[in-house]
């Protein structure tokens, strides 16, 4: 039998690494007999979904530089290429 | 590789051809505009210190991006620094000790304060409010960054482990740890701060 903290390694990690089909096994004979280890699969779900829904974002929107940030900068370097 | 290769700089064009990159590359690391915009502008100052450094056999925009790495290496030890001894220090060796009993018949088994049920298996598919989504930010905001930083590798430029173990200098297994680590905390954040109505 699994114990709880290897069953929650198992989840926590099941999107970056593979698992053993008898680990797999284990894991979920593990969640029919522990509701604690349950619930932590369902929020590792919840929370790997908001995860790739934040980066998402970053890789669409909000990854350009903002235009008055942008002329600071080209300030600064010319500045600093007459030193 | 036409002037580059003949070991010139051209800082003045900086903004317009790599900030933007650098900009992006910074921000999946650091998660917050402001840091990232700061790492981008010392990079280029410090390039600008070292243009001596610069050789031909590198271009431009790779030697920039070694720079740009070496910052957020540095800012990743300031950032560690402000957790040493709190509930996210990333050099705690105690593992999953505040979870799970480590000694005796119930090695491995969750210690009774840490027993939560946030969901009932029903939960799985349901949509939740925006409200949990808006605290679960949270609680992932306020991981020290290279532990967000290892989500948000995998997620966006979809790295293998091994590249991202290299980039963070983690060993395979300290990644586990640290995965591990961080879910079971982010779950102790929302059952503080999150109350399932359902």
């Amino acid at each position: 039998m699994l114990s709880c903290d290897e069953a929650t390694k198992l989840i926590a990690l099941k999107k970056y690494r593979k698992i053993r089909l008898i680990d797999r096994i284990r894991l979920s004979m593990h969640l029919i007999a522990c509701k604690y280890c349950k619930s932590f699969e369902v929020f590792n779900n919840k929370l790997e979904d908001s995860i790739e829904h934040t980066c998402s974002n970053i890789s669409t929107s909000n990854s350009e530089i903002t235009s008055e940030k942008k002329t600071d900068l080209k300030n600064l370097i010319n500045k600093n290429i007459q030193k | 590789m036409s002037e580059q290769s003949l070991n010139n700089l051209e800082p003045q064009l900086w903004v317009d051809r790599y900030a933007d990159q650098l900009f992006r590359y910074a921000l999946i690391r650091v998660n917050k505009r402001e840091t990232a915009e700061d790492l981008v502008q010392e990079t280029f100052i410090s390039g600008l210190k070292q243009k001596s450094s610069f050789r031909a056999e590198s271009t431009e925009k790779t030697w920039l991006y070694t720079i740009l790495k070496n910052k957020i290496i540095d800012y990743y030890r300031s950032n560690e620094k402000k957790y040493s001894g709190k509930f996210y220090d990333i050099n705690d060796e105690h593992g999953t000790d505040r979870y799970f009993h480590h000694e005796g018949s119930r090695t491995g088994t969750w210690k009774e304060n840490q027993q939560t049920i946030i969901f009932n298996e029903s939960a799985d598919n349901q949509l939740l409010s925006g409200e949990f989504y808006t605290i679960l930010q949270n609680c992932i905001e306020r991981l020290p960054d290279k532990w967000a930083t290892v989500f948000r590798l995998k997620n966006i430029e979809e790295l293998e482990t091994k590249t991202i173990c290299k980039e963070l200098n983690l060993s395979s297994s300290n990644l586990w740890v640290i995965i591990h680590r961080a879910k079971l905390q982010m779950q102790e954040c929302m059952k503080n701060n999150w109350v399932n109505e359902k």
